[in-house]
Order: structure tokens, then sequence, then C-alpha cells
């Protein structure tokens, strides 16, 4: 898949505040993650990818175009900010329709695209509603529908799940994973690492402005290798199997936790997950449950951040 | 061309609607009922020998001109980007495949219907206000009244949004230009008189050969240009100080602050 | 999941609750803070008063100096250029008169207390921060009186310190400490005045600034006000030829007063005590308006 957004040295500062330092990043269609703890640079990256700032340094390109003020572009994408900004006087149906009306769109489709967003993001029962009056839940599917309304290619969105109580956020993820079976390519962020997980494999992990690390959680958490990964056990006989695991060269460390618990660590976890089911046939302990609590996107975002 | 004025009339309309609902309106509301009020009570109230083109030139020159003009142009220009930036909407406004002109034509075209309206009502009242006396007004003063108010509140208007397009705080430029800069230098006798919106706007509204004006204690009345000369110099400022605005806003990045 | 709590490590409190008196002051102290911050606006604002009063305290002291012809290297024409400056009366009195009423400093120090005062309350409201100052043990009182010492003091820096240091200068330059002598009153005038005028323009700050939610409206609407009396009281005396309507302006008034305090030759013609009555009626009000409001931020929080 070719990559629909290029950066290439970016760098972007607000006066003597870095924002973005030197970013190069290539990231590919489907639904990416873009994660990063708070100030790392998330909403400065998205800025610069819808065109509302541009790059003090270094070019970036989303879906071939330069962003700032191309209104090509603008046609293609879709964005959700994180500020809670609408025009609260409008009722939800008028605000999103005033917004799509501005993609050209005549004033009948404008409503009809409208009513369908937001009965995307569930707010049919309140769209004639004054969009002032609405909770913040609300009021954040509210900005979601406006940049969905109207089929972009590529769905740019901030901070979507803040805000969101939980039956919300499991409705927009679904949504997110619809769009993105539907061919949407979908840029979130977030820093919230496990629902970022449970929507996408694909991150972008930024951090004080810089890229640290890219690609599968898998993947990333392979190139890894300094820090061993830890494998949790529950075994019927845990003492007899980490006796055999201290033949392998590659366990470091074993440690036991209550009557059956086994928590190894490997510098070759690879190797550790082709041999174990041999083992423990071979010395019949049973294993009742196997886990990598490290191997998730939080442990990976600790290590990497630090 | 065409996406533009596509843009600047759903742009107006929008504007329109949340320009009606505004605080800023019932501001505005009161500022250009202010005139008038004051009208109908000199005209009740004042002594027997004061005719009604003396209440509707001084009304008009040193209070309506000088003072409800530029602040009702203020605080409705001062908002027509600034309110965007400060609400944090023009993100929405600013990712829509429209020019950016736009935003600063749709949103001051619909702010400059609302100033006109205030302020040519206003100049109307006055003069129904002031024709309560006895005696009749000076041929064509009350169109000179409501010319100097409509062009004046125009000029300031643009004057003001395009401010806003440059600056963070636009009120604050405006209100040193107005009551610190203007009124300086308009009262100061000599050429540089020339350099301020007021002059000109004196230079539509008065005509010395009145008899009405001579009892409105306006200093250099004599040096002020002809109607037609005035009215030709604040075309040119609002047509440069747009142009300038929309070059500025098409190339402006805006960082939105919580 | 196992439940656990972890009360051991939080160490029992011991001693004895006790609230700070005069809390305004912390409150007032963090306002002075936050607003020097940004020192250019300080000294844009406070520089033209600062060069007024070393104008005026030039004045007083070439005047004293002249009096005892003590000021060598000056000739005859300079002295006469200093005379000039100083008016045909080279009182103190006047000259610290006239420095309290000169338009440039009456101007700056109202944008002062104006620049300073105006985000005072506006900007608690915009950002809730009366949210956090209201569920805490403070009292409307302590709010205001906190605020309103804040937003004062950018106005005494404006006013009253540059009028005492003319006055210093008078003691001074005066032979035998005879301006202390002799014109003690004068000294009490000076910051009894400067004090009456601040705390109007900062209660009428305040006011404003409690009513909107912007630094930037509250400073809009301030100006709007002071200009727009400013000018309904002259359009208002020029037609009906009524010195009453003159009271609607706050310049003529405290010009009006400053005339009586300091037994100067006035020009209006109306008794002080109507300027007063105004000066009162606005203060008043003022003062009305920002604990209604103060009352409804409270109840909010």
């Amino acid at each position: 898949m070719s990559a629909i957004i290029v950066a290439k040295d970016v760098g972007r500062w607000y006066g003597e505040v870095v924002g973005l330092s030197d970013l190069s990043v290539s990231i590919e269609g489907g639904v990416t993650g873009l994660v990063g703890p708070n100030g790392a640079g998330k909403s400065t990256f998205m800025k610069l990818l819808v065109g509302e700032i541009r790059p003090s340094r270094g070019a970036l390109t989303v879906l071939g175009e330069t962003p700032f003020a191309n209104l090509r572009l603008y046609r293609r994408i879709g964005f959700c900010p994180q500020q809670d900004a609408l025009y609260d006087h409008m009722r939800g149906r008028e605000f999103v329709a005033a917004l799509v009306r501005l993609y050209g769109f005549s004033a009948k489709e404008s409503n009809r695209l409208a009513i369908r967003a937001l009965e995307r993001v569930h707010l049919e029962d309140a769209m004639e509603r004054k969009v002032g009056e609405y909770s913040k839940g609300m009021r954040q599917r509210t900005r979601l529908a406006q940049a969905i309304a109207h089929g972009p290619e590529l769905l740019v969105v901030d901070e979507p799940l803040s805000g969101l109580d939980p039956v919300a956020r499991h409705e927009t993820l679904e949504l997110f994973k619809e769009l993105g079976e539907a061919g949407t390519h979908v840029l979130l962020s977030s820093h919230v690492l496990h629902e970022v997980q449970s929507l996408t494999q694909e991150i972008v992990l930024i951090h004080r402005g810089r890229l640290l690390a890219q690609g599968s959680v898998g993947d990333v958490r392979r190139l890894l290798s300094r820090h061993p990964r830890r494998v949790r056990l529950t075994v019927r006989e845990p003492r007899r199997l980490a006796e055999a695991f201290l033949r392998f060269d590659h366990v470091g460390a074993i440690r036991f936790h209550d009557d059956d618990g086994l928590d190894v660590e490997t510098r070759d976890v690879e190797t550790f997950f082709k041999d174990l089911p041999a083992l423990a046939t071979e010395l019949g302990v049973g294993i009742k449950s196997l886990e990598s609590p490290d191997a998730d996107l939080e442990a990976i975002f600790d290590y990497l951040v630090g | 061309m065409i996406e533009l004025l596509r843009a600047t009339w759903l742009l107006f309309r929008m504007q329109l609607t949340m320009v009606m609902r505004s605080r800023r309106m019932l501001l505005a509301i009161l500022l250009a009922a202010i005139p008038p009020v004051i009208a109908l009570i000199v005209a009740t109230f004042a002594p027997g020998d004061v005719k009604p083109g003396e209440i509707l030139a001084s009304i008009s020159f040193w209070l309506n001109l000088q003072v409800i003009v530029p602040i009702l142009a203020l605080v409705a220009g001062s908002a027509v980007v600034t309110e965007e930036i400060e609400n944090r909407t023009i993100t929405y406004l600013f990712t829509r495949p429209i020019p950016r002109p736009a935003l600063l034509f749709g949103r001051l075209l619909a702010t400059l219907v609302l100033v006109w309206l205030l302020l040519g009502s206003s100049a109307i009242a006055i003069a129904l206000a002031a024709a309560q006396r006895t005696g009749e007004l000076p041929d064509g003063l009350a169109l000179r009244v409501f010319a100097a108010n409509i062009v004046g509140g125009t000029v300031y208007t643009i004057l003001f949004a395009t401010i806003g397009v440059f600056l963070r705080h636009p009120m604050i430029v405006g209100l040193g230009y107005t009551f610190a800069f203007e009124m300086a230098i308009a009262n100061v006798p000599g050429g540089s008189q020339s350099l301020t919106i007021q002059y000109h706007l004196r230079s539509i509204l008065v005509d010395a050969t009145e008899t009405c004006w001579q009892s409105a204690e306006i200093l250099n009345i004599d040096s002020f240009s002809s109607p037609g000369e005035a009215l030709g110099t604040l075309a040119v400022v609002a047509i440069v100080t747009l142009v300038v605005g929309a070059l500025g806003i098409a190339r402006r990045q805006y960082v939105l602050t919580a | 999941m196992k439940a656990t709590t972890h009360t051991e490590i939080y160490r029992p409190f011991e001693g004895t609750l006790s609230t700070r008196s005069f809390r305004f002051l912390t409150i007032a102290w963090s306002g002075i803070r936050l607003a020097s911050k940004k020192k250019l606006p300080l000294l844009v604002m406070l520089g033209p008063p600062a060069m007024a009063a070393i104008i005026f305290s030039f004045i007083v002291y070439a005047s004293y100096a002249l009096q005892k012809g003590e000021v060598p290297g000056i000739d005859a024409g300079q002295a006469q250029m200093v005379l000039a400056l100083a008016g045909k009366n080279t009182e103190v009195a006047e000259q610290i008169v006239s420095f309290l009423t000169f338009p440039l400093v009456r101007g700056f120090v109202l944008l002062t207390v104006a620049w300073f005062g105006a985000g005072m309350i506006a900007e608690d409201r915009r950002l809730g921060a009366h949210l956090l100052y209201f569920s805490r043990p403070i009292t409307r009182l302590d709010y205001l009186l906190g605020k309103f010492l804040a937003t004062a003091w950018f106005g005494c820096l404006a006013l009253l310190v540059p009028a005492i240091a003319i006055n210093t200068i008078a003691a001074f330059s005066s032979p035998d400490w005879s301006y202390v002598k002799d014109q003690w009153d004068v000294i009490l005038k000076t910051v009894a005045f400067s004090a009456a005028w601040i705390a109007i323009i900062t209660a009428l700050v305040l006011a404003v600034s409690s009513l909107v939610e912007r630094k930037t409206l509250a400073l809009a609407a301030v100006f709007g006000l002071v200009f727009l009396t400013e000018a309904v009281s002259n359009v208002l005396f020029q037609l009906t030829h009524e010195s009453r309507y003159r009271l609607l302006s706050l310049f003529r008034n405290t010009d009006r007063l400053a005339d009586w305090a300091f037994a100067r030759k006035t020009s209006y013609d109306w008794a002080p005590e109507a300027s007063l009555c105004a000066v009162s009626m606005l203060f008043a009000s003022t003062l009305f308006v920002l604990w209604w409001r103060l009352r409804r931020m409270e109840e909010v929080a």
C-alpha cells in the first residue's frame, strides 16, 4: 500500500516552544493510531496534516498534496478537532448541514448527509436540539459527524474518545472500524493506549515532538530487544517447569507468584513460544494460562517514553 | 471566483443568523439608540432658540461621528474574524474547500448589514427627533447625516475587521486608534487631519455654508474637503484595507489556544 | 481483583486548623504578580505619568530655587522660560493640582487601571477560576477587596506615587521645610484626591469587568462609557446651555472637585457638592453592580 501521509524532517515551533522536531514519517492507508503522552506533538502534527498551520521547516504531503489552504485536499479529508468548540446557537443538524454545504452540496443534499452522519454517531434523537444544550459526549459526537458527513477518503481525528462514556466509546470505535473496512483511511490520536490497540495494531508513537516508533505493535515490541519480554504462566507444577526453563540460554530470570504462577523473562520470545508446547507436554506440567503482559502498547509506551 | 462568491454567500447567511442572536447585537442596538434618545431630550428641553438643524448637526458631529460610529464599528468589526479564533471554530471553516478570504468577506458583509441597519436607523431617528422642534431642517442635512453614518460605519468596520485578521486583540488596537490617534490628529489644525477617517467623514457631514454648523463650535470648519473627494478617499481606504485583509487571511496561520 | 486500601501512607493530621486573616491580601498579591508578569505594558503605561511627574517636579524645584536665587548656570531667559512653564502662579498646590488633572496623566491613569483591572473578574469568570475561589473559605468581601487592591495598586503607581514624588521634591526644595510646615494640608489633599480618583475608576473598571467575560470587551466598555458620557454631556451642554448636564462627565466632575479641594479658581459654575453627589452616585452604583455580580458568581460556585 502506498503512503497517504509523508512527512520529511518536519519541524514546527511556536515561538520558543517546539511542537514538532524533525519528524520524518510515512503513514500507509488503513486505520492508524497516533499515540504519545500529552504535549508530545500529536495535535500539532494533526493541525499540520489538515493545513490549519504550516510546518516551520521540512515537507509534508497528505494524499499527495501539500495541505495548507489546499481546497482540492480539503474535499478529500475530514477533520475532527480536539477543542470542544461548536456553534452553540445552532441545532445539531443545522450545524453539520451548514458545514457540509461548504463542500458544494445543495441544501437538500447537505441536510440528507448531515442526518445520515448524525445517525451514524447515534445522535438522531438529539439532532433538532441546540448544540449548546448537548452534553460533552454529544458534542464530541457532533464534531465527529461533521468530519464524516461528506464521505472523506482520509479522516483525521484528534482525541476522539475523550469525554465519551464507555458505551459511546465502544460505538465510536466500532464506527472507526466500519469506516476502515469501507476503505476510509483513519488517523486518530489518543493517549488512551488500550483503546487504540483495540482498534488497530498500526501505530505512530511520538514524544517531545519526535518520532519514537512506528509500525505494528508486535513489530515495535520485537525491536525493543534490550528489554527482555515477560511471559506470565499459570501451571500446575511451576517449579518443575522453572527448572526446565533454566536450561535455555535466552531465559534471563524467573519469578514465582501465588501458588501456581510463574513469570519468565526471555530475550528471544519467538524461540520461547516455539519450544514451550513440547516442553510442557514432555514434563506434563499442565499450563492453565499464558499471557505476555509487556507486549501490549502500554508496555511499549512505558519502555520508549520511560 | 464562483467558489469565492458561493462560499461568501453561505458564510454571510451563517453569520447573519449568528450575529442576530449575539450579545454584541444587543450592545450595538443600545449604542445606536443613544443619539436618538439624546436628540429627543434636547428637542424637548432645549431653549426655544435652538433650531432642529442645530440639534441634528451637533449630535451627529460630536456624538455620532466621533463616538457612536467608531465604537459600534469596533464592537461589530473586531468580532468578524476574532470571534471565530477566540471560539476556536475557525478550524471548521479553514478545513473546508472554500477560499479563505470568503470567511472575511462573508462574515464582514453580514456585520456590515447589521451596522448599516443600526446606524442608518439611528440617523433617521435623530432627524425625526430633531424635527419635533418647530422650524425646518436645512436641505440635505439629514441625507448628509445618513451618508456619514453609513460610510463611517462601513470604513471603520472594514478597518477593525482587517486589524482582527492580523492581531489577536483588535479591540485594544481599535480603541487606541479611535480614542488616541484619531482624536488627537483629527483635532489638530493642519494637513495631518486628512490622515484620519474622521476628517473625511466630517467632510461628508459638514456643510460650512449652512448656519446650523456655526453653533456647533467646530474647529477648522473651513478646512474640510468636498463630500465627493472625501467619499472617493474613503472608498479607496476601504478597498485597500479589504484587499490587505483578504491577502492576510489567505496566508495567516491561526494558532488556537485554550 | 484483590481490594487494597492505602490509608497507611497518609499521616493523620495533628494540630489545629486555623484560617488566615486578611485573606484578601493573598488574592491581591497574586493579582498583582500575575498582572506584573508582562513588563512592557507596565512600562508603556507608567512612562507618560512618570515623565509628567518629572516635568512638574522640575517646575516645583525650579520655582523654589528661583525664589531663593539658587539656580547656578541659569540665565534670565531660562529662568523666564521656567516661570512660563510654571504658569503665572508658582504655588506648589497649583502645580500639583495641574498634575492631577493634566489630561495626559488622567488618560494614562484610566488606561492603566482599565488595562490591569479589565480582566480581573472577567477572566476569572471566563476560565471558571471564581469556582475555585468560592469553593474555599473566601467571602465575597475578601474576593472583592483582593481584586480591588490589585487593580488600585496599578492606579497608585500611575498617579499616587508620582504625585507624592512631586510633594517630596517640594518638601526638599522649600526653604526651611516651609512646604511641610505651612502647606502640609496639600500633601494630605494630594493623597486623598489621588486615592479617591483611583478608587472610583477602580470600582468602575471592576464593575464592568464583572459584567463581561473577556478582558478586551471590558476594556472597550470602560472607554466607551467614559467617552460616551463625556460626549453626551458636551452635546447636551452645548445645545441647552445648562451646566447640570456636565455632571454626566466623570472628568468634569473630578476637575470641579480638584478646584474645590485645592482652592483653585474654577471655570465651572456649579457647586462642588453637585459633583461630589454625582461621583458618589457613580461609585455607589458600581459597588452595587459589583456586589450583585459577585453574589451571582458565588451562587453559581
